[in-house]
This record gives C-alpha cells, sequence and structure tokens, in this order.
C-alpha cells in the first residue's frame, strides 16, 4: 500500500461519496441551523432557542417522542424474537426449507403502503376478519380494530415487513457457526439451552444488534404505517414533524427542525441503547 | 428405535412447513386476494353494509383508474425516473466501488461506514430539509429535486452491492490476461465483466424498484404536482380514500415490482443476501 | 445514450417551457373577448391546481377541452401542497400554475392583489354576475367562486332512525350516552370534522366574535367550556382518519352518524360508490357552509387559457350540470338552483365559517386540548 495507490483510491471514490457527504451534511445541517434560527424563511437570520423552548414544552412533542421510542423498541425486539428460532430452525437446509425461506422473504416485496392498506382492508369494520369472527360466532358484534389506541396495529405492520430482514442478517451468521463447535459442545454435554446461550447467541450478537438497530432506525421514522394505521390521538415523530411544519406558517419549519434534530437523536441514541443492551443480556446468560 | 425418531422428525416437519403455509395464508395470501375483490367492485353498485359480499363484480374500476386517475402520469413519472436515478446512482457508484473493492487504503473502513449514512438518517427528514434547501436555492424543478433525493439516498445500497461484485473478481484471472499482452479493454471484458455483471444488473434492478418504492421524498420534494406510484397510493389511502380504487392502485404498483425483483434475486443468487436490506 | 437521457430528463422536467414562450405581447385587459379566446386556444393548455374529486374533474373538463381544444391538467395534490407551492414560487418569473382552487376564506389570510392575476371581474365576459365574496371575505374580483357547499351531519338509515337523530347540543350527549362510538368524525385530512368541532364550540362558547380572524391566547383560553365538552363525551365519538374515511366507515355499516361534506356524499353516491341511502341533515345549532373559489396565479403561463377556464368552470351551463353531478350549490345566477341531500328547511342552519386563521386555531386547539391529551 503506497500513498500513491491511497490517492488513486479516494479520487476513485470521489464520484460516489461526494454527493452523499454533501448531500447528507446539507440536509442534517440545514435541519439544525433552522432549529437554532438560521436559513429563516421569516425574518431574519439569528441566533435563537425560541423554537426550542416553543417544542420541548409541548406535551404533544413529549407523547409523539415517547410514542415513536415506544414503537420502535417494541417493533425491533419483537421482529427480532421471531425472526431468530426461524433462522435457527432453518440453519441447515431440509425438503421445503427453500419455499419457507421465499415465504419469509416475500414482505420485503410489499410496498409499506400496501402492506397499511392490506391490513386496514383486513380488521376493518366490515372486513374479513370482523365478517369471520361474526359468523363463526366469536363476537356478537364486529370489532372496531381500526387505528387502535395502543398502536397493536402499527406494531404488528412493522414487525410484519421487518421481520425478513432480521431474518436475512441473522441466519447468515447462524449458518456461520461451524457444525463441528456445536458437535464439540455436544460432546461435552451440553444441552440445546446450554448451547444457545453459551455460543450460538454469543456468536450470533453482531448480527443480532445490527438487526435491532436497523429495525429501531426504520420503525421510530415511521411515518406510512402511522399514517395510515395508526392511532389518531397520537403523532409519531416523523407525522408530528410534517404536521408541525404544515401548520405553522413560516415558524413551522424552525419547529419541525427542532423535531427532526429530536428524532436523529432518537435513532443515534435510542437504537444503541438497545444494541447495548442486548450485548449486556447476551453476556450475562453466557455466564 | 432409529426409524421411529426420523419418522418423527419428518412429521414434525409437515407440520411445521403446513404452518408456516398458514400463516403465510393468513398474512399475505388472503389480504391480497380480498385487495383483487375489492378492486373488481362494480363502480355502479356499492358494497356497502350490510352485505356480506360485493352485489356485482367487473373490471369497469381497473378501466376507470386508468382512464380517470392520474395513474398513467404517475407510471410514467414514477419509471422514468427510476431509470434516471438508476443510471446516475450507477455511475456515481462503479469508480467507488471499484476502490472499495479492489484497492488497500488508509481509513477504507470509516469510508465504507460513510457509504451507508443515508440508511441511517430517517427518511423524512432528509425529505423536508432538502425541500428546504430548495427553496433556500430557488431550485422549481421537481423532477431535478426528486432525482437527487433518490439518486443519493440510493447510492449506498448500489456501491454496496457493486462493492461485493468487484471484490469477486480474481486477480489471478486479472493478471493472466495482462500477462498476456491484453488491452485494458480487453482485460475488463474478460476478467471483471463475467463476474461484476450480475451484481451491476442487480443493483440496476434494485435500485430501479426503490426508487419506484420511494415515498418521503417523492411525497415532500414531489408535492403538489409530481406524483408518483407511492404518492397517488397515499392520496388514495388518505385525502381521497375510495377503497376499491386503492385496492387497484395497490396491485399496480407491488406487481410490476415482485417480478423485477424475483429476476434481481436470481441474478444476486451468488451474492450476499443481506445487502438488499434497509428500506422502510 | 447519456445525452438522450439527459434529453428525457430536460423534457420531463420543463414539460411546457418551450411553448409559449413569447405569450402575451398584449395585456388581456387590452383584448376582447374574441382575442382572449384566440390567445387562449394558441397557448393550447391550462394547469388547474385542485385539491379534490380530481379524477371527477378530469372526466368534466373532457366538454371543455372538445369546445375549445385547451388541454387541461390536474394535478394530484393536495390544498395545503398547492398553496405552498404557489408562495414558493411567487417570485419566479413564470409559475407552473396556471389556475388554482381555493377554500373561499383562504384570500384572508394573504394579499390576493401580490399574488394573484386579475381582478378577475372586468375581464370575464360574465364577471360581473359571479360571486366574490364567500365566507365571509370578499377577494375583490380576484377569484369567482364556482362551488358552494355545506357540512352537516349524515347517517346511515340502514343504523338509524331519522327520530333518533340529534338537533341539539343536549341531544348529541344524550346520543353519545346511549350510542357509545357511533359518531365518527375526522380532525385531519378535510373540513368535515373540523366544521362539527366549530359548530360545537360556537354552541358553547358564545361570547367570541367568531367573524374576527385574529387569535390570540386569551381568546383561545376562552374556548376551555368547549373542550371539557368533547373530554366529557370522550368515549361517544371516534375519530376518523378523513372526510372519506368518515363516509367510508358510514357506508360499512360501522357508525350511526358522521360530520359529513353534502357534496362528498352526493357527489360519490351520484357514481356509485357509497349507498344512495345514506342521508344528511344540519343539527338546528348550525353547521359552517361556504364554497370554493378559483384564481389565475400572477406569474400564471397561460393566462388567457386560464380565463376561458375559468368562464367556463363558472358558466351557468356548466354550474347546473355540477348541481347535478356532484350536488354543489350552483355559483351562477342563472343556473338551476341545488338538488342537494339537506332538507330544504335545514339550510336556514347554515352557518359561515370562523374567520381565519382564527378557525384553524380552533381546530389546533382541539388537538392539542381534547385529542392529544
Amino acid at each position: 500500500m503506497t500513498n500513491n495507490q491511497t490517492l488513486k483510491a479516494y479520487l476513485l471514490l470521489l464520484p460516489g461519496l461526494l454527493p452523499i457527504i454533501a448531500f447528507m451534511s446539507l440536509v442534517v445541517g440545514m435541519a439544525v441551523s433552522q432549529s437554532i434560527g438560521f436559513f429563516n424563511f421569516s425574518g431574519a437570520d439569528q441566533f435563537s432557542i425560541q423554537s426550542w423552548r416553543e417544542i420541548l414544552s409541548q406535551d404533544q412533542f413529549w407523547r409523539a417522542f415517547l410514542y415513536s421510542a415506544r414503537t420502535a423498541t417494541l417493533s425491533a425486539i419483537l421482529s427480532v424474537l421471531l425472526a431468530y428460532p426461524i433462522a435457527l430452525w432453518l440453519r441447515r437446509p431440509f425438503p421445503g426449507s427453500d419455499l419457507i425461506s421465499a415465504m419469509i422473504k416475500a414482505p420485503i416485496l410489499v410496498h409499506g403502503l400496501v402492506a397499511a392498506f392490506l391490513f386496514v382492508n383486513f380488521i376493518s369494520f366490515q372486513g374479513f376478519l370482523n365478517v369471520a369472527l361474526v359468523n363463526l360466532g366469536f363476537t356478537a358484534s364486529p370489532m372496531r380494530m381500526q387505528n387502535d389506541t395502543y398502536a397493536i396495529g402499527v406494531v404488528i405492520l412493522q414487525v410484519w415487513k421487518n421481520m425478513p430482514f432480521a431474518f436475512l442478517i441473522i441466519v447468515g451468521s447462524v449458518r456461520a457457526i461451524g457444525d463441528d463447535i456445536l458437535d464439540a459442545a455436544r460432546g461435552l454435554g451440553a444441552g440445546w439451552l446450554a448451547r444457545l446461550r453459551r455460543i450460538i447467541l454469543p456468536l450470533t450478537l453482531r448480527s443480532l444488534q445490527a438487526a435491532l438497530v436497523l429495525i429501531f432506525i426504520v420503525a421510530a421514522g415511521d411515518y406510512s404505517f402511522q399514517a395510515v394505521a395508526g392511532p389518531t390521538s397520537v403523532n409519531s415523530l416523523a407525522q408530528f414533524m410534517v404536521r408541525t411544519q404544515a401548520d405553522n406558517g413560516a415558524n413551522g419549519w424552525n419547529e419541525a427542525a427542532v423535531v427532526a434534530v429530536m428524532l436523529m437523536g432518537l435513532s443515534l441514541f435510542g437504537s444503541l441503547i438497545v444494541a447495548g443492551l442486548t450485548q449486556l443480556a447476551v453476556r450475562r446468560m453466557r455466564r | 428405535m432409529h426409524g421411529i425418531t426420523s419418522s418423527r422428525t419428518v412429521w414434525y416437519r409437515r407440520l411445521s412447513i403446513g404452518l408456516a403455509l398458514a400463516v403465510f395464508f393468513f398474512a399475505l395470501a388472503l389480504p391480497f386476494a380480498l385487495a383483487v375483490l375489492w378492486s373488481l367492485v362494480d363502480p355502479a353498485h356499492p358494497w356497502a353494509y350490510p352485505a356480506v359480499l360485493p352485489p356485482v363484480l367487473s373490471l369497469r374500476r381497473w378501466l376507470e383508474v386508468w382512464t380517470t386517475s392520474a395513474l398513467p402520469q404517475a407510471l410514467y413519472n414514477s419509471y422514468m425516473l427510476a431509470a434516471c436515478v438508476s443510471i446516475a446512482t450507477l455511475l456515481l457508484a462503479s469508480s467507488a466501488a471499484y476502490a472499495l473493492g479492489r484497492m488497500e487504503f488508509v481509513g477504507k473502513s470509516i469510508i465504507h461506514l460513510l457509504t451507508l449514512v443515508p440508511l441511517i438518517i430517517p427518511n423524512f427528514i432528509s425529505a423536508i430539509f432538502f425541500s428546504a434547501l430548495l427553496i433556500e436555492l430557488d431550485v422549481y424543478s421537481r423532477f431535478l429535486g426528486v432525482l437527487i433525493g433518490h439518486t443519493v439516498s440510493l447510492l449506498p445500497y448500489a456501491i454496496r452491492l457493486m462493492t461485493v461484485s468487484f471484490a469477486m473478481v480474481r486477480q489471478d484471472l486479472i493478471d493472466a490476461a495482462r500477462d498476456l499482452g491484453a488491452s485494458p479493454l480487453t482485460v475488463f471484458r474478460t476478467a471483471y465483466l463475467p463476474v461484476i455483471k450480475p451484481g451491476l444488473l442487480a443493483a440496476l434492478i434494485i435500485v430501479f424498484i426503490l426508487s419506484i418504492e420511494e415515498f418521503a421524498i417523492s411525497y415532500i420534494v414531489g408535492a403538489p404536482d409530481f406524483i408518483t406510484v407511492p404518492t397517488i397510493l397515499y392520496s388514495y389511502l388518505g385525502y381521497n380514500f375510495i377503497r376499491p380504487n386503492a385496492a387497484a392502485v395497490s396491485l399496480i404498483l407491488v406487481v410490476p415490482n415482485v417480478v423485477l425483483m424475483l429476476i434481481a434475486e436470481r441474478l444476486l443468487r451468488s451474492a450476499d443476501p443481506a445487502i438488499v436490506t434497509g428500506k422502510g | 445514450m447519456l445525452k438522450k437521457v439527459a434529453l428525457l430528463m430536460l423534457a420531463t422536467a420543463l414539460p411546457m417551457a418551450i411553448f409559449n414562450t413569447k405569450a402575451e405581447a398584449k395585456d388581456l385587459s387590452q383584448m376582447n373577448w374574441e382575442e382572449i379566446v384566440a390567445q387562449a386556444k394558441a397557448e393550447g393548455r391550462v394547469n388547474w391546481f385542485h385539491w379534490y374529486f380530481q379524477d371527477r374533474f378530469r372526466e368534466q373538463v373532457k366538454d371543455f377541452e372538445a369546445e375549445y381544444g385547451i388541454k387541461v391538467t390536474i394535478p394530484d395534490g393536495d390544498g395545503k401542497a398547492n398553496m405552498d407551492k404557489m408562495l414558493a414560487e411567487r417570485s419566479r418569473a413564470e409559475g407552473d400554475i396556471d389556475a388554482i382552487s381555493l377554500g373561499g376564506a383562504a384570500l384572508q389570510t394573504f394579499k390576493s392583489d401580490e399574488l394573484l392575476y386579475g381582478p378577475l371581474k372586468p375581464l370575464l365576459p360574465e364577471g360581473t354576475k359571479l360571486r366574490y365574496a364567500i365566507e365571509g371575505v370578499d377577494n375583490k374580483g380576484y377569484a369567482p367562486a364556482f362551488w358552494g357547499n355545506q357540512t352537516g351531519i349524515a347517517y346511515n338509515p340502514a343504523r338509524v332512525s331519522a327520530d333518533e337523530l340529534p338537533h341539539t347540543l343536549d341531544e348529541f350527549v344524550a346520543f353519545m350516552k346511549k350510542n357509545p362510538g357511533e359518531l365518527g368524525f375526522n380532525v385531519e385530512n378535510g373540513g368535515s370534522g373540523p366544521a362539527f368541532i366549530e359548530s360545537v364550540t360556537r354552541a358553547i362558547v358564545k361570547d367570541i366574535d367568531y367573524t374576527q380572524g385574529a387569535s390570540s391566547p386569551e381568546k383561545l383560553a376562552k374556548l376551555a367550556p368547549a373542550w371539557a365538552w368533547f373530554k366529557e363525551s370522550r368515549d361517544g365519538y371516534i375519530i376518523t382518519a378523513s372526510n372519506a374515511d368518515s363516509v367510508t366507515r358510514l357506508n360499512d355499516g360501522e357508525f350511526k352518524i358522521i360530520a359529513a361534506w353534502e357534496d362528498q356524499i352526493a357527489g360519490l353516491q351520484r357514481k356509485g360508490e357509497i349507498s344512495k341511502d345514506i342521508k344528511l341533515y344540519i343539527p338546528s345549532f348550525g353547521f359552517p357552509g361556504g364554497g370554493n373559489v378559483i384564481g389565475i396565479p400572477a406569474n400564471a403561463k397561460h393566462k388567457a387559457a386560464a380565463l376561458v377556464f375559468i368562464n367556463w368552470l363558472t358558466s351557468a351551463k356548466t354550474q347546473a350540470k355540477f348541481a347535478k353531478t356532484f350536488g354543489i350549490a350552483p355559483q351562477h345566477p342563472d343556473a338551476d338552483s341545488s338538488v342537494g341531500l339537506i332538507p330544504a328547511a335545514d339550510r336556514k342552519f347554515s352557518t359561515a365559517w370562523s374567520a381565519k386563521p382564527f378557525g384553524d386555531e380552533i381546530k389546533k386547539a382541539f388537538t392539542g386540548q381534547v385529542l392529544q391529551n
């Protein structure tokens, strides 16, 4: 490796990397500077924490923040909890395992909005589920499940859509565990639980964390599922940001920027915390 | 003894496959079947309470959605945009992918992480503040705005997929071709192209699909007049909610992409499947 | 290949930039109507930014396209996005919008003479017959009304009989107690739910002048009794996702009554999307009604075509047809009067919308004080 080659490599990287760095720093920079009063669309640019004070003092904002944090955590954990056993089950191919893994991956091909529509259609008052429940005699009258207050619908959709990603990430690392290690453990008399705790979990920790982080970020920034299937009594952060921008005239930009910065913070720290706790849990189990 | 265990294993396996099929049926096949049913509700005969099944089925709804909605325009916009985005992305990504896949240099792992940054910024944040940036810069062309937004946010996928392809090219083949006195073009054609071609095509298709499916940037930056298939679907699910029309648009959005994705998967079979992740 | 792509990109990005760069050699006010029509035909197209029933209007404007040979494009944007676009393009020499539909009161919040071309009143052949004061706002001839509409309570006779329907506030309280979760209205995505919120607010808080648009924290604080009313009946009603969601779920049999637009119900019924049995009435404490206007942005590219289009849109013939197809209140004096759904005796309960921006603050306060609290 010479300096010359490094220079050449960086030159080659430029066309791909420059747009990413420029775009992202401009966008994030725009959000941060608008949140503190620069690039104003109304009035002069001036440093001000007015928008921060305005947003952080709103109950609605904190409800949205906690709501997004909660759905993101739940979605990430549930997706991984569901994907993990399936990945273990499909570790070694057997007749029919290809079919199953194709079925698991199918939701990747379905657009989020389409999924939300299919779901709402399925659970609506006159939808299939209600018609079935009533006709089978489980309930006397249809149940109202659309836009439920506890966001069960949103979490179901998140898990439905993100479980395949978790599966893809985890299955690779599960397959990479050598049979020899597992056989050796079995030879030493380790039961399946011990093998899971002592060998499989620690060896797949990285992919577990990757899946959790990815799903947490996607779910924390969710707009479409929330808009179509979410509760009407609370906004997700992304929805709150869009609404803040739209409803408050020229000041809306600055206040939306505050929400954006908080959402980025949630994505970053929230996903790190979830990943960190997983690491801790796995370490503890190993003992 | 041995025979009993294996027959039990087979039985277990059958049971679990059956269970998986049942879950698949309720989670995917049935909802789609219902969407098809809704899209066939005749426009003149509403499916209203207390009817359990639609009174009249016809294909007229499809015809009507096609002739009166902005769907043809949205399809044109979506596919046109996706074509431009995938070409632009590939052009920008290829040299970076070459460097990441075939060269050693200082700070490679950091660069690798940097290319993934667009994936960790929530889509709606990029969309809103990119639109603020466009206002600030007096850029009025919605097409250009969405094109730039899509290209940058999909670059990571193209770089990642093509990096893997470039890394798979065998150095001994390149050296052999060089030793035989081949020109750079011939080296590229004989040693590189056969190996990177599937990855290249897969990247092209995946970026194409992701661009068609992208909602946040198209919705925020494209508003109000640059519409794509997801934005039209969003309007049919929200302000202009008419369930049968939404069903028809949903199917139009899903079916072509499924076909394209299956092709991409075939191309990628040799590559790492975990690359194709991370869209919302 | 690249060149081709670049060309194609350009073609999509600037759809009509090539046409009519030399247009408007002469100001429209110097021309007579024949000259304007000739100019309009030369322009050949008009981009109408309109926010509802776009698909239905694409059908309706076919008559216009056939008559004048002028192509009408109706993008699918929502009302807010359309308005934002007009504001954002204000400083551009030529904008993309040729004609824009606006809520009757929208022109209260900005200066029509800076943003809009006109006034159109003297330019339109029937300009003096048309209506420019709507929803308590007089736009001084810049934007004629082309759509009159009314909000009210829609009910599904398959679920509820006419004599069970609530007409006063007390009857609403009793209805919700007896039928929890059978009243639906939206807060976002459309004005029917906000109309209900506003009506209840006005019926409860009477010492506010709702014709004054100015908003202040003190004025908003006075609305507290209304929010207490909504909170007390929180189990009685369901918040829906949009105007259309309310209607769909009424049609599905999920609700007995909803807040709705008369024109939306009528339009969907005449199309066959929802049951023809659904009916509408106005409770005696009053529901707001108003209408929409259409104007030409000051920097419109196809002004003559837009003018000819507005003339067609507001004509007695078109308005009569809209009344029949959509159930609107026609806005041309010579058009057959409304064939709407609301009983004639209820029309006297129609009120004007609260003046903006205070009217918008009522909805926002509902979200903050009741819905997300």
